[in-house]
C-alpha cells in the first residue's frame, strides 16, 4: 500500500468522520449540518525521535511518509526498538455499526426525531433560553503500519441534547439534559428523561440558598464520582507525566497504598460509550486497566512509548482528538468500581453534609476541582434544601484516604458534546461513572 | 443569490517537548474552506478541506433547501487585508533556536524538567463574495507552551510556562521564565488569610463577563447584568472591549459574517458602565443592539453569536506601580474555579507566587482566593497593568480574599 522507508518506523491512521448537527435555538432551526471529512496523520520513528504529519490530502499521504523521513536518521536497529517493540500488530476489521450507520439515516428523520424533544421546552414558561441539539458521529478509522499491523473499526455516537437558561429570583440557572445512545433508533421516546431533568432544575433555581463556606462531607452522584475519579486520579496515572522523573516514579510506585481499602478506579476502553475505543491511535486493542485497586496503586495509563520508558506494558491509552494530532496518553471510560453499601445506607450515616448531583467541569492536579450545578444539603439522612456553590475542591491524595462509603451498583455515563482536555487536546470524547461515593473533608464555597 | 466562500489556513511548525528535550516534530498544513450561498432569507453551506470545487458549491445550494433563516445581508463592496506576520526564521532555524534554549534551562535550571510544546503557528482567515466582498486577516506567531514540574515534587505538574509573540526575543523568554524558576526555588511558609492584591489574568476570571454580556442572554433576560446596561456598576478604571485590533494574536480584523468594527474595537463596559453586549447580524437585528462583529463557528457553519476576542483596556500604570509598594499574590496556575449564579467566584490557585516591588519572590503554597463580581471590578479593582511583565501578558490585579488551607 505504502513504500516504507528503510530502517524507520512508519504508520498511518486515516480517519473517515461522517457527522450530522441539527441545532434549534428558542425554537429556531439555527444548523443543520452533515459532514463527511478524510483527513490521516502520518508518522514515523527512529528510536530517538517521532516525526508527524496530518493532511487532509489523502493522495499525498507518501509524500508525507517520504518528507518525514529525509528528517528522520535511519536507524539499522528500529524493529529492535524498545518503543517499536511494544507497537501491537493487529489485523483485521472490527466495522461494528456499519448496519446501523447514522450517517444513512435521513435528515428528514433526524429533523423529525429533534422536533419530539423541542416541542416540550414550551411547556416550561421560566425556561427563558434554549438550544435543543441534534449531534450524531460515525468514524472509521483504518490503521496501517510499517511493522504489520492494519485494522480498520469504527465507533459511532448519536445524542439529544437540551440546554436552558432558567430565570428564578432574578438569577438565571443554566441545566442541561443529554441523551445519548449509540444507534439511531434508540434516541426516540426519552422525554420523560428530558423532563425530569427540567424539573430538577426549576425546583433548584427557585428554591437554592447560598451555602455556608466550609469543610462538609459530601455525597457524590455516580456522574460526579466519575469526574471525581477522572479529575482527581485519571489523569496522574496518564504514564507521559512521568517520564524521566525518578521522583514520580519512586512516589508512584505500583502496589504503593493511595487511598481508602474500599476504592477501586478502573479505565476501560471496552465499554460502549463516548469512552469506547476498541484499538487505540496506534494500534493497540482496548484492555480493562485497575488504577486503583482495594485501595493499592495497581496500574497506569500507556502509550506504546511510555511503556517501554516505564518498562511496563501497553494499555491503549495512546489518543489523538483528531487525525490532526499525534496520539498521547489518555483516558477511556473512568469510573469508580462499587462497594457493598446500599444509597439509602450511605445517606442514612450522615447528619449533615451536602449531595454533589451534578456538575458543569471539573479539572485537578494536586487539588481537585468540581463546580456543581446542582447541589443540596444533607440533613440527618435525608436530601434537604438546594445549595448555590461555586466549586468544590480537596487536596487529592488526601481525599482519596477520606472516601468512607461506595453505594453498590454502577453508573457509567457517556456525552456526545464536550469531553477531556489535555493541553492542546480538546475536546476528547471519555466516559465515566460510578456509584455514589461518600468523602469526607471537602472544601465547599 | 449571493456566493460568499469563506476560509481558514493553518500552517504549523510543532516541536514536542519530553525532559526538557525535543523528542518529536509536528508539521501540519490544513485548508478547510466553507461555501456560503445566501438566497430568499436563507442560507446554504457546505464545507471541504482543501480548496473548494464546483461540488462544494452545488452542496451547498442544494443545502438551501434545508430552510435555514438567515434574513440579513451579506456584508458587502469592502477589501481590506492585513497581514501582521513578523519576519520569522526557517522552521530549521526555529528547531535549532529551540533546542538552544531547552539546552539553556537544563544546564541552569537541572532541578526542573519542561514538556508539552513549543509552536510556530501562521494562519490566514479570508472571507470573499459576490458583493465585493473580500477581507484577509494574516497572522503568525511563537507559543512556548511548557508544563513545569521540580524534579522533588510529587504533583504531575507544578506550574505552566506559556508565552505568545509574533517576533518573540528568545533571550527575554528565558529571562522571564528563569525568574520564574527562581522564586520557585523560594518557598516561602508564611501563611496568608485575608483580602490582599492579587495579580491575575483576565483570561482567568473573565467567565461571568463572557456569560452575562452574550447579547443572546441579554436580550432573552437571562443575565445578571439585564437591569445594568447603561448603568455604572464597575470601577472607573474598568473598560472592557471587543478587541479585533492588531494585539490579539491571531485574532481577525473581521468576524465569520464579514462584519468589523471602527478602529476594529468597540467598548462593552466603558469607565465601569455597561454599555451593550456582543452581538452578531442575528442578535443586533432581533434585539436592537450594536452589532459587535461577534459571530463566529467553524468554516463550514451558519454564523452564529459567539465570544469575540475581549481585552480590558491597560491603565498607564506599569504592575509596579499599580501595586505601590503594597505586597501582592500572582495567581500563576488556578484550578478550575468558577462563578456561581449570583457573580460569586471561588477557584483554588495550584501555583502563587509572591510579589513585591513588582518582582516574583517566592513560591507560596496552594491557597484560595474568592470575590464578588461587583466588588473585584468595583471597589477592589486595582487596574489592569500598561506593561507586560510576566508571560508576555498584561495582568489586573485585584483585592481578593485569599485563604490558605
Amino acid at each position: 500500500m505504502y513504500q516504507y522507508p528503510k530502517n524507520l518506523y512508519t504508520d498511518v491512521r486515516i480517519e473517515t468522520v461522517s457527522k450530522t448537527n441539527i441545532q434549534f435555538e428558542n425554537g429556531e432551526l439555527k444548523e443543520n449540518k452533515t459532514v463527511s471529512e478524510k483527513g490521516a496523520m502520518v508518522r514515523i520513528y527512529d528510536g530517538k525521535r517521532w516525526y508527524y504529519s496530518a493532511t487532509t490530502d489523502l493522495n499525498s499521504i507518501q509524500n508525507e511518509i517520504d518528507d518525514l523521513a529525509e528528517m528522520a536518521v535511519p536507524n539499522s536497529a528500529i524493529l529492535q526498538d524498545s518503543v517499536v517493540d511494544k507497537l501491537e500488530i493487529n489485523r483485521g476489521m472490527d466495522l461494528r455499526y456499519q448496519q446501523d450507520d447514522v450517517s444513512l439515516i435521513s435528515n428528514d428523520q433526524k429533523m423529525a426525531l429533534v422536533k419530539s424533544y423541542l416541542e416540550l421546552i414550551s411547556d416550561y414558561p421560566e425556561i427563558r433560553n434554549s438550544k435543543i441539539f441534534y449531534l450524531d458521529n460515525h468514524t472509521v478509522k483504518h490503521f496501517v503500519s510499517g511493522k504489520g499491523a492494519d485494522i480498520t473499526f469504527d465507533t459511532q455516537n448519536c445524542t439529544i441534547v437540551a440546554r436552558y437558561t432558567i430565570m428564578a429570583n432574578d438569577f438565571p440557572q443554566d441545566g442541561q439534559a443529554n441523551i445519548y445512545k449509540i444507534r439511531f433508533h434508540e434516541l426516540a421516546g426519552h422525554q420523560r428523561e428530558v423532563r425530569d431533568e427540567i424539573e430538577k432544575d426549576l425546583d433548584y433555581a427557585k428554591r437554592a440558598v447560598p451555602v455556608k463556606p466550609g469543610v462538609y462531607t459530601c455525597i457524590l452522584s455516580p456522574l460526579v464520582a466519575g469526574v471525581f475519579a477522572h479529575e482527581s486520579f485519571g489523569h496522574k496515572s496518564e504514564a507521559d507525566f512521568m517520564i524521566g522523573d525518578e521522583e514520580m516514579r519512586k512516589e508512584w510506585v505500583i502496589g504503593k497504598k493511595v487511598g481508602a481499602s474500599l476504592l477501586n478506579i478502573i479505565d476501560s476502553g471496552q465499554i460502549e460509550g463516548s469512552g469506547y475505543v476498541p484499538y487505540d491511535d496506534e494500534g493497540c486493542r482496548a484492555k480493562k486497566t485497575y488504577l486503583i485497586k482495594d485501595g493499592v496503586l495497581s496500574g497506569r495509563l500507556h502509550s506504546a512509548y511510555t511503556a517501554a520508558l516505564l518498562n511496563e506494558n501497553p494499555t491503549a491509552n495512546a489518543r489523538a482528538i483528531s487525525f490532526e494530532y499525534e496520539p498521547i496518553v489518555r483516558m477511556t471510560t473512568t469510573y469508580i468500581d462499587s462497594g457493598k453499601q446500599t444509597k439509602e445506607e450511605l445517606f442514612g450515616e450522615v447528619e449533615d453534609g451536602i449531595f454533589i448531583d451534578d456538575f458543569k467541569h471539573g479539572s485537578g492536579m494536586s487539588t481537585f476541582t468540581i463546580a456543581p450545578s446542582r447541589a443540596y444539603r444533607i440533613c440527618h439522612g435525608k436530601i434537604a434544601e438546594p445549595l448555590k456553590i461555586a466549586v468544590i475542591t480537596g487536596n487529592v491524595m488526601k481525599t482519596l484516604h477520606e472516601i468512607d462509603g461506595v453505594s453498590d451498583a454502577v453508573e457509567i455515563k457517556s456525552f456526545g458534546t464536550g469531553g477531556c482536555g489535555k493541553m492542546e487536546q480538546y475536546p476528547l470524547r471519555v466516559g465515566f461513572g460510578g456509584p455514589y461515593v461518600r468523602v469526607n473533608g471537602i472544601n465547599v464555597q | 443569490m449571493v456566493r460568499e466562500q469563506f476560509q481558514v489556513k493553518i500552517n504549523s511548525f510543532t516541536l514536542n517537548v519530553t525532559q526538557t528535550a525535543v523528542d518529536a516534530v509536528r508539521k501540519k498544513q490544513i485548508t478547510k474552506t466553507g461555501c456560503r450561498v445566501y438566497s430568499d432569507g436563507y442560507i446554504g453551506i457546505s464545507g471541504t478541506f482543501g480548496e473548494a470545487g464546483e461540488k462544494t458549491w452545488l452542496d451547498a445550494e442544494k443545502n438551501l433547501m434545508k430552510k435555514i433563516p438567515y434574513p440579513y445581508p451579506p456584508s458587502a463592496g469592502k477589501t481590506r487585508i492585513r497581514n501582521t506576520k513578523k519576519a520569522c526564521g526557517s522552521q530549521t532555524d526555529f528547531l535549532k533556536q529551540s533546542e538552544e534554549f531547552l539546552a539553556r534551562i537544563r544546564k541552569d535550571f537541572p532541578d526542573f524538567i519542561c514538556s508539552n510544546k513549543l509552536m510556530s503557528v501562521e494562519s490566514e482567515v479570508s472571507i470573499h463574495n459576490d458583493l465585493g466582498l473580500d477581507y484577509c486577516n494574516s497572522d503568525q506567531s511563537i507559543v512556548f507552551g511548557l508544563v513545569v514540574k521540580h524534579i522533588k515534587s510529587i504533583n504531575v505538574f507544578d506550574t505552566i510556562y506559556s508565552f505568545e509573540d509574533r517576533d518573540p526575543d528568545f533571550e527575554s523568554v528565558y529571562e522571564d521564565l528563569s525568574s520564574q524558576l527562581t522564586a520557585f526555588r523560594n518557598p516561602m511558609e508564611q501563611k496568608i488569610n485575608g483580602k490582599i492584591p492579587v495579580v491575575i489574568g483576565f483570561q482567568d476570571i473573565s467567565g461571568k463577563f463572557i456569560e452575562s454580556l452574550n447579547g443572546e442572554a441579554l436580550g432573552r433576560g437571562v443575565s445578571i447584568f439585564g437591569d445594568k446596561i447603561g448603568k455604572k456598576v464597575f470601577n472607573d478604571d474598568f473598560s472592557l472591549i471587543v478587541d479585533r485590533g492588531i494585539e490579539p494574536i491571531h485574532a481577525s480584523f473581521f468576524d465569520v459574517e464579514g462584519s468589523v468594527l471602527e478602529s476594529d474595537q468597540t467598548a462593552l463596559i466603558e469607565k465601569g458602565q455597561i454599555r451593550c453586549g456582543y452581538a452578531d447580524k442575528k442578535t443586533a437585528d432581533k434585539y436592537g443592539m450594536r452589532n459587535t462583529a461577534a459571530a463566529g463557528g467553524e468554516y463550514n457553519s451558519v454564523p452564529a453569536l459567539s465570544v469575540p476576542p475581549l481585552s480590558v483596556l491597560p491603565s498607564q500604570k506599569t504592575l509596579a506601580e499599580i501595586l505601590n509598594g503594597r505586597d501582592a499574590v500572582i495567581a500563576a496556575v488556578l484550578s478550575g474555579g468558577d462563578f456561581n449564579n449570583e457573580g460569586q467566584f471561588a477557584s483554588p490557585v495550584q501555583m502563587a507566587y509572591s510579589i513585591r516591588d513588582g518582582k516574583l519572590v517566592g513560591k507560596l503554597p496552594e491557597l484560595t482566593i474568592s470575590g464578588n463580581i461587583y466588588d473585584l471590578f468595583g471597589n477592589d479593582y486595582f487596574g489592569q497593568s500598561g506593561d507586560k511583565p510576566f508571560c508576555g501578558e498584561r495582568y489586573l490585579v485585584l483585592n481578593m480574599d485569599v485563604n490558605q488551607y
